[in-house]
């Protein structure tokens, strides 16, 4: 190790210009990365994370100002001219970003963008390029790389796209790589492999990689050394070990224990209520839903003979990867979405072939919470109303002053003051906001209730208490409860069965803990491998293990 | 094409001079051998512009189509007098009236009576091989033409223009802004309230009084079939201002029948008081009718002159209603008698007013004339003019028949509207026809020289 | 591909179709019966006469049977004659269609080739640059069509006398005149329509700027004016090039009146004259065309937006 950092920021602070007034948003903060290293830059939303990793190569907005210093192989780059930062660009200090979709130019073939890339600092031939542009295609474990050349960004899987950007940020051998979330957006499975690549690369091409993530699964996977940063200051630092089992910082500990661990065995679980003797509340068998492409086109089949229950008073997680049909299933239970065949009983009325006051009658006992609460609640109404609306709209309370007072109980029992019925949904945090899309789900004290990714969006701080508070009051209300997730961690921690699902077949299903801890399919196998947990040293040997598995398989 | 151009580029037995007056054409000599009877020798060597030869079998045939009513031919009135046309050689030949017509000759130099091949004569086909001054070189249809000197015209000598280009512009503003601009040295139809900018500008605007307008009436139902109303209108209407308010001042009043002496031309007066009276004497005493006047949009000086006219009638106290629709809904609405009272256009094809008048109240539907209109002592007084023998006899009759008007107002004339040419300084030589000839002035385009 | 331009060619001879029927009775039921506009001269409006001129022109059959033979004709090619001139219709709209043609695409040349850079400029710059675009914009689409028209041919023609004040001289006659001819004209259609383009392509230039590849294409190293230009200008084409699609169909209704001041001889004058004067195959024949000149236009716009975004592309 030389002297001087790869990588030195020192007193870093960004400030954004807004009407007229300089907001700062990251103060005073200290980090470096050395040659070959991996360094995580670990935070929440909010946290300052992003925002400093764009400002080394100054891909902020134009109103953002940065004051402190930024050196690269000790150049000071805040006083370099914008000619001399263009130039470093790429071809010193690469970046990879967390939505490959929208990364990509729609309107250039992967070819154009790597050709773009290649030639954008070296003055080669465009056939040259090409021929480089197929290697490195390889080089990322693109199959087919010559045909690879040839797609659009919207022709090829989200994982394809996060390697065709990472096979454009390496083709100018850069010192740096700086990988922005590089695969939260992506499938565990999927994860997995951009990972290794990403660790491939760095012995390859001895690259050191700066990654920003939230995940303290892929921080213990892949990191040399942590960087912790909270409300936009670093709070803790140090290497993975010691961030992970000797950190004495406040913020990093609660952090570590807000993460859902997988492997985590825990003797007795508090979590998971078990069914009662009573009927089920959700009985599906054989179901089949299709999806017309177009006319003249075989339909595309997103669910295929799924059969399963969820009992009385039960939480059932059902799991699967993206494309696995489980939101389909969720939609389809609720009536929303048509069912090719096979039946589905909610609550005792068959939803196939169902009547219109039927289904209305259904819906008065059924009720659902989705992913995303920013967009389920109505931002021009005071939650106070929001949380009463399914009252209202299935005719259960018309007297508003009735409403109020539910209103307000409604929000004590999810753990907000009641004096903020009156606010908007703005006004409240994500975590906030979906408490009260769940208190606004229990309104009508329902039997049945659909889960639709409800803490994907949030903080994993924020996470643990919403899980906590759902299982809370599914025990105290006695409903039944299909959790649909991609996270398995999660699943693990409420659910008292979980039903895997892979292409809308169902691969395995049983408690969660025959799932989690003696998978029978490969598949089911595979994905629990591929989860990162936050424990560096289990992870280490998790890693090789599933190292050696893929190896036995290929 | 229209007929303006047909003098350029045909020609007929007879045409009219510079000063409108008319004067023998192809035919080099004409001698009026009694009152039904003239003969006619052609120039030597006439020739079409394909220089196929003209001779007088040619002349016969096209008179003979110009006679017959089925095609519809501008000469037609005058034409159709024609009994027989015995031909004596190549170049000479007699025409025989059946009725004394005085103003036959002018009738030959209308310039759609123009002579052309027999394979030409046709009601479909424009017909382009004519012998008159200039010949067609190029025709690119509704946008212009291009006309060279013919050598083989018989006063080609005198012809001072070589070669003419001719642009169509229909909008009115377009064709001044193309002589402002030099685009073109010459245009026809200025628009009245571009005459003094053009002057102003230093160009000449050259221009005479001809075409007439008249209120005409529905005589056959409704309140005009009374005279006296006829007669209140042709007193109440003002004159100057309708043509301050179409015309902006470029036009001469009328009060009577336009071109006839003394004694057609004083018929009425501006007169509300008069005017008033005979509604009285009709029994609209408090009040008059409530009448239907119908005017058209497309024209915009013809709808000007109707709404002065709809206040000149309100003043006198009828009620007007006031419809405009666009000119082919208007035809059909004017030759239908769907109207009580309307303004129309109205020219003569020759000087004489026993030629023109009769197709202003004789009883053959018209859209501008008075629908509906008869009166059996007018056509008669007019017959007369028309076979009177010598003048004396002739301005006896037509006084009668100007007196008749007077009384039965057939129909109430307004007044004559300008035409003016413009052209640039360079432009030489040109006149303005005068009176009902204004139109075919274009054909002074062959004494006219143009310097630079 | 093929199916899908299969597809779009048989929408539009139904399109054409249903634009010929509604033309045709529209203007048959329009009051002015047009054998009045024949008669006259010196024989009058006999009724004997009118009904001769009827049957001439075959106005006397009942209207289905009319309909019934126009549409046989339009099918084998034959737009019919025109009742003022005897002319076949077919032949005076071919012969007035090049020069409509030219003047709609010199307007649409002009108004991308002035439209795009200046709202390009526009929205990469901001600031005082966006607000002077807006500013001239706004005066560009309120000024209307004839005002424009015919202060240009003031200024240009008459006081100045640089440009001809109308007419259209043949381009194999004359390049030179031809040019300066059609100048004016173009201009004047293409002000208003430029003025859109220029607002659709800095709105989505901005809009565009915000995106994740524009950071992306940055990070790689490029130069600002190439990121400018292949990520952002590239991307902005989308929405200007389906406005340019619909604003063509107004330019074909602006041309009447640019014909018109500028003495312009192209299709709409015909179309003016033939309603004016209730001449029923031109009329007919002329919509036709506009329409299907219509259809064309945004068909080929629709193929150009596949070329411009493989997203849209037809499977």
């Amino acid at each position: 190790m030389s002297d001087t950092h790869l990588l030195e920021i020192s007193s870093l602070s960004v400030a954004f210009r807004i009407d007229g007034e300089n907001v700062e948003v990251t103060h005073g903060v200290d980090l470096h990365v050395d040659e070959g290293e991996v360094v995580a830059l670990v935070g929440e939303s909010g946290s300052g994370k992003s925002v400093t990793a764009m400002s080394v190569t100054d891909l902020l907005p134009p109103n953002a100002l940065r004051s402190g210093s930024i050196r690269f192989a000790g150049e000071e780059l805040l006083t370099a001219s914008e000619e001399r930062i263009r130039k470093l660009r790429g071809d010193d200090v690469a970046m990879i970003f967390q939505e490959p979709m929208t990364a990509l130019n729609p309107v250039y073939t992967i070819g154009t963008h790597l050709v773009e890339a290649i030639r954008c600092h070296r003055d080669i031939t465009r056939e040259a390029a090409l021929a480089e542009a197929t290697g490195l295609l390889e080089q990322v474990g693109l199959p087919e790389p010559a045909a690879m050349l040839g797609r659009y960004p919207h022709e090829i899987s989200g994982g394809q796209r996060q390697r065709a950007m990472i096979a454009m940020a390496i083709s100018a051998r850069p010192r740096l790589l700086i990988a922005d979330e590089p695969t939260t957006a992506l499938d565990v499975t999927v994860q997995a492999g951009i990972l290794d690549l990403l660790l491939r690369l760095r012995t390859e091409l001895g690259m050191a990689i700066l990654i920003i993530t939230h995940d303290m699964g892929v921080v213990a996977d892949v990191a040399d050394r942590v960087v912790v940063m909270q409300h936009g200051l670093v709070v803790d630092r140090g290497t993975t070990d010691h961030i992970f089992y000797d950190s004495s910082q406040t913020y990093t500990r609660d952090l570590l224990e807000a993460v859902p661990d997988l492997s985590a065995v825990a003797m007795t679980r508090s979590g998971a209520v078990a069914a009662t003797g009573e009927a089920p509340t959700l009985e599906v068998a054989g179901l089949r839903i299709e999806y017309r492409t177009g006319w003249r086109r075989a339909p595309f089949v997103a669910v295929d003979d799924v059969s399963f229950t969820v009992g009385d008073g039960e939480l059932v997680g059902l799991v699967g990867e993206s494309g696995s049909g489980k939101s389909t299933i969720g939609r389809a239970v609720l009536g929303l979405t048509p069912i090719q065949a096979g039946s589905a009983r909610v609550v005792g009325t068959e939803i196939v072939g169902v009547r219109r006051q039927d289904l209305r009658l259904m819906r008065r006992t059924v009720s659902v919470v989705f992913q995303d609460p920013g967009s389920s609640l109505n931002p021009r109404v005071p939650i106070g109303r929001t949380i009463t609306d399914p009252l209202r709209w299935n005719r259960i309370e018309r007297d508003e002053r009735v409403l109020r007072k539910t209103a307000e109980d409604l929000l004590e029992s999810v753990k907000i003051p009641r004096e903020w019925a009156d606010r908007y949904p703005h006004e409240l945090s994500g975590g906030q906001r979906q408490r009260v899309s769940i208190a606004r789900a229990i309104s009508t004290r329902p039997r049945f209730m659909v889960a639709d990714e409800p803490t994907s969006a949030l903080d994993v701080s924020v996470q643990a208490s919403v899980l906590d508070l759902l299982q809370e009051l599914q025990r105290s209300m006695g409903f039944s409860c299909l959790f649909i997730s991609h996270d398995l961690a999660v699943v693990e921690r409420i659910a008292s069965r979980v039903i895997v699902l892979r292409k809308g077949e169902i691969v395995e299903q049983g408690t969660a803990s025959d799932i989690l801890r003696a998978p029978r399919e490969p598949y089911t196998q595979a994905l629990i491998a591929a989860v990162p947990v936050p424990d560096p040293r289990r992870q280490r040997v998790r890693r090789a293990e599933r190292l050696a598995a893929a190896g036995r398989r290929s | 094409m229209s007929y303006q151009l047909y003098g350029l580029m045909h020609r007929g037995l007879m045409t009219y001079s510079g000063k409108g007056e008319v004067v023998p054409a192809l035919a080099e000599t004409v001698e009026q051998v009694d009152s039904l009877t003239y003969k006619f020798m052609l120039h030597d060597g006439l020739t079409y512009h394909d220089g196929t030869p003209l001779v007088a079998d040619d002349v016969r045939a096209a008179l003979l189509w110009y006679a017959d009513p089925a095609n519809s031919a501008r000469s037609y009135p005058g034409v159709r007098f024609i009994k027989d046309i015995a031909i004596a050689s190549d170049t000479e030949f007699t025409i025989t009236l059946n009725s004394v017509n005085l103003s036959f000759l002018e009738y030959l130099a209308d310039p759609s009576a123009f002579i052309v091949p027999q394979n030409q004569l046709s009601a479909d086909v424009e017909a382009t091989n004519g012998a008159g001054p200039f010949k067609l070189e190029s025709w690119d249809e509704g946008v212009g033409l291009v006309l060279t000197k013919f050598d083989g015209f018989y006063g080609a000598d005198d012809v001072t223009l070589d070669r003419i280009d001719v642009s169509f512009y229909s909008d009115a503003t377009a064709r001044v802004n193309a002589l402002l601009s030099g685009d073109v040295d010459f245009i026809d139809y200025v628009p009245w309230e571009s005459y003094d900018q053009l002057e102003a500008s230093g160009f000449v605007v050259h221009g005479e009084v001809g075409v007439f307008q008249s209120a005409i009436f529905n005589v056959e139902t409704g309140p005009f079939a009374d005279p006296k109303l006829r007669l209140a209108v042709a007193y109440a209407l003002n004159r100057e201002n309708a043509t301050a308010a179409a015309f902006f001042g470029h036009g001469t009043s009328l009060f009577g029948v336009p071109g006839s002496g003394p004694t057609g031309e004083n018929l009425w007066e501006y007169n509300p008081e008069r005017a008033k009276e005979l509604l009285a004497e009709a029994g609209y005493a408090n009040g008059g009718p409530k009448v239907h006047l119908l005017s058209n949009s497309t024209y915009v000086f013809l709808r000007d002159l109707a709404l002065s006219v709809q206040a000149d009638l309100e003043a006198v106290g009828f009620e007007v209603e006031f419809t405009s629709p666009d000119w082919p809904t208007f035809t059909e609405e004017a030759v239908a008698g769907k109207y009580d009272v309307t303004v129309q256009g109205n020219v003569g094809n020759v000087q004489d007013p026993a030629g023109w008048l009769p197709r202003l109240v004789q009883p053959r539907p018209e859209a501008n004339k008075s629908f509906g209109y008869s009166n059996a002592d007018l056509d008669a007084a007019l017959a007369e003019a028309l076979a009177a023998e010598d003048a004396g006899a002739r301005q006896a009759a037509l006084d009668r028949a100007y007196k008749l008007i007077g009384e039965d107002v057939p129909f109430a004339t307004i007044n004559q509207r300008m035409q003016a040419y413009a052209y640039t300084d360079r432009v030489s030589g040109f006149e303005v026809m005068l009176g009902f000839t204004q139109p075919y002035s274009v054909n002074n385009l062959i004494n006219v020289t143009i310097t630079g | 591909m093929v199916s899908f331009l299969i597809r779009r060619i048989a929408t539009a001879i139904v399109l054409a179709w249903v634009v010929l029927t509604l033309i045709f009775f529209a203007i048959h039921t329009v009051p002015g019966d047009p054998a009045y506009q024949l008669a006259g001269g010196d024989s009058g409006f006999t009724e004997e006469g009118l009904q001769q001129i009827r049957e001439s022109l075959g106005l006397d059959r009942p209207l289905g049977e009319q309909y019934a033979n126009y549409l046989l004709g339009v099918l084998g090619g034959d737009l019919g004659e025109s009742f003022a001139t005897g002319q076949p219709v077919a032949q005076s709209i071919l012969r007035r269609l090049p020069a409509t043609l030219q003047l709609i695409a010199a307007a649409a040349v002009l108004a991308i080739a002035a439209g795009i850079p200046f709202g390009a400029w526009a929205g990469r710059r901001r600031g005082m640059a966006d607000a002077l675009m807006t500013s001239v914009t706004s005066v560009a689409l309120a000024v209307p069509v004839y005002v424009v028209g015919a202060l240009a041919v003031l200024l240009f023609s008459v006081t100045w006398r640089l440009l001809p004040a109308g007419g259209l001289t043949p381009f194999a006659e004359d390049p030179m005149g031809f040019l300066r001819g059609l100048l004016l004209p173009a201009v004047t259609l293409s002000l208003a329509f430029s003025a859109v383009v220029a607002r659709m392509t800095r709105t989505a230039v901005i809009e565009t700027s915000d995106r994740d590849w524009v950071r992306t294409a940055t990070s790689f190293g490029l130069t600002r004016r190439r990121v400018f230009n292949r990520y952002v200008l590239r991307n902005s084409m989308n929405p200007v090039v389906t406005v340019v699609g619909l604003e063509i169909g107004s330019f074909l209704g602006a041309s009447v009146i640019i014909e018109r001041v500028f003495n312009y001889p192209g299709i709409s004058t015909l179309l003016i004259d033939g309603v004016s004067a209730r001449d029923y195959p031109v009329v007919q024949g002329v919509v036709i065309v506009i329409a299907v000149l219509f259809i064309l236009i945004n068909l080929v716009v629709d193929i150009l937006y596949g070329i411009l975004d493989p997203r849209a592309r037809i499977r």
